[in-house]
């Protein structure tokens, strides 16, 4: 197969560009997976809010047996109310550790200060 | 023995040039000078001792360019030396692409050229000193020394009609580009004065 | 390829390095190989299938040498380059012998070699690029430095020996490696000369 001058200059420089982008990282990025790893003992709940014209989609996690840890993020949003609420709806199934819901949280586990 | 006359040199020499020496016999040297074969017998014994004049012109003619700039004050005369390198080379071209064959074909040939290479290596590292001396060229780092650039400058010279052939240029009649391409070579040698001289000679500059 | 062949090849690349191929006989080869010449014929048509079969070879190891692009992530991709192109001219030393002759009479021949030229020039130059990136050499003093740099490593890959030769000189790999090395050494950040002196084969031997 026959390769012109341009092509073969290009498929060298794509093989330069490739050593700097395989190389390894840096262990400091990898430090989320340990930080953040108590969100995998998390109750989940989906959190809708509207803004700009849009329905925001959200996710409040709480940790279930420290419910002063908690995390807020807004994910997504959406124009229209129902796409925004299914797609909470299934975002939260997939973030949270308890799928079906059958978990039971103890209130009295918890201890609110209501003061 | 006497030398070859000028004539049947000159004849033969431009025969060397176009086909190599090695597709050469007396009888094209002959026709060319319109000469009976015969004649030339009388003048030359044979191929060898044509090849040994050339060779001896052509060093000679070197010799005296070297010498008379080996203490030239600027990179102007440099460039003007290279200039009357570049005409000797076109001049002689058949000593610089068939060398190799000359150097299997003829072992005295060889032991000249061994001579000259040495002599040569040795006024290019007295002309390169001059001028790092005087501040036009500087090193770069220490990892290369001085000898090690006149060697290099050496074999670029001598190597640069295989440039033609090797890149498929066809550029080796071209003065500039000989001159310019020597210069592109010493350019990382060459002190923040060094090139200054360079672009007030319009020898050679940025772009 | 069968043996007899193979012999035949080898027998024809070493008469072409000793002579030049304008100068060799059919009859030369055969001589030589052990064969009569009516046998050489059956192998081979004639001279040019040869000569031919001679240059297929090299060409054949010049694209294994291609494909060792940047092998190592760091000036040491240059180094092994450069002694397997000494390794690959010594064995097929005809060649720089020969180079008037294919220029002359074999142009298709001139052709073919004449595109792997570019393209090793073309990968000394993206080499030369991709340090430069790494930041172990200096940046381009003016446009088209490093393009001409690279003409000028082949050049003297391809001319080191012969030269050494014709100036009565030795030919060994650490010199080689040295004067090609000369060539760039003068672009070497300090980075990149820590890194010649420390991690290049070459540089640590002598």
């Amino acid at each position: 197969m026959k390769i012109g001058r341009h092509f073969y200059s290009d498929i060298l420089d794509h093989l330069n560009r490739l050593q700097f982008q395989e190389t390894p990282g840096i262990e400091r990025d990898l430090l989320f997976l340990s930080d953040e790893f108590w969100l995998q003992d998390t109750a989940v709940v989906e959190h809708i809010t509207k803004g700009k014209g849009m329905y925001w989609v959200g996710l409040i996690f709480v940790h279930s047996n420290q419910p002063l840890r908690f995390l807020k993020r807004v994910i997504t949003g959406y124009s229209d109310h129902r796409k925004a609420s299914t797609s909470a709806h299934y975002m939260r199934r997939q973030a949270a550790k308890d799928q079906r819901g059958t978990l039971v949280i103890n209130p009295k586990s918890l201890n609110f200060n209501l003061n | 023995m006497k030398p070859t006359s000028t004539h049947i040199a000159d004849h033969a020499l431009k025969l060397f040039n176009n086909r190599g020496f090695v597709n050469v016999r007396l009888q094209h040297i002959a026709d060319a000078a319109f000469v009976s074969v015969g004649h030339l017998a009388y003048h030359i014994k044979n191929k060898d001792t044509v090849i040994d004049d050339l060779f001896d012109q052509h060093r000679k003619a070197y010799e005296n360019v070297l010498q008379s700039y080996r203490v030239m004050p600027l990179f102007e005369d440099f460039n003007t030396m290279l200039e009357e390198l570049f005409s000797l080379q076109e001049r002689f071209s058949f000593i610089y692409t068939d060398a190799l064959e000359l150097s299997r074909s003829y072992p005295a040939l060889a032991e000249k050229y061994r001579n000259y290479s040495s002599w040569q290596r040795v006024q290019f590292e007295i002309m390169l000193g001059f001028h790092f001396s005087r501040g036009a060229l500087q090193m770069p780092n220490q990892l290369v020394k001085m000898t090690d650039v006149a060697a290099l400058l050496q074999n670029y010279i001598e190597t640069w009609r295989y440039r033609k052939i090797i890149l498929g240029k066809d550029f080796s009649k071209s003065q500039d580009a000989f001159t310019r391409d020597t210069w592109q070579f010493l350019l990382p040698y060459c002190s923040p004065q060094g090139l200054a001289e360079l672009e007030v000679a319009c020898i050679f500059s940025a772009e | 390829m069968s043996e007899t062949k193979e012999r035949i090849r080898r027998v024809a690349e070493k008469l072409f390095f000793e002579e030049g191929i304008g100068n060799v006989r059919l009859q030369q080869i055969a001589d030589e190989t052990g064969i009569s010449v009516g046998n050489l014929a059956y192998h081979f048509k004639n001279k040019d299938a040869l000569v031919q079969v001679v240059y297929d070879k090299l060409f054949e190891d010049f694209s294994k040498i291609l494909s060792n692009y940047l092998q190592l992530p760091d000036l040491r991709d240059f180094d092994q380059l450069f002694e397997l192109l000494y390794h690959f001219y010594t064995k097929h030393s005809f060649y720089i012998n020969n180079i008037w002759e294919i220029e002359r009479s074999y142009p298709d021949i001139k052709k073919s070699w004449s595109g792997f030229n570019q393209k090793i020039i073309l990968q000394i130059e993206k080499r030369i690029e991709y340090n430069f990136q790494r930041g172990v050499l200096l940046s381009e003093p003016y446009q088209g430095t490093y393009h001409h740099l690279a003409e000028s490593i082949w050049i003297n890959i391809n001319c080191w020996i012969p030269q050494q030769f014709l100036q009565g000189k030795k030919t060994t790999l650490n010199l080689y490696l040295r004067a090609i090395w000369n060539l760039l050494i003068p672009y070497l950040t300090p980075k990149g000369r820590m890194e010649y002196e420390t991690k290049v084969p070459s540089a640590l031997q002598s």
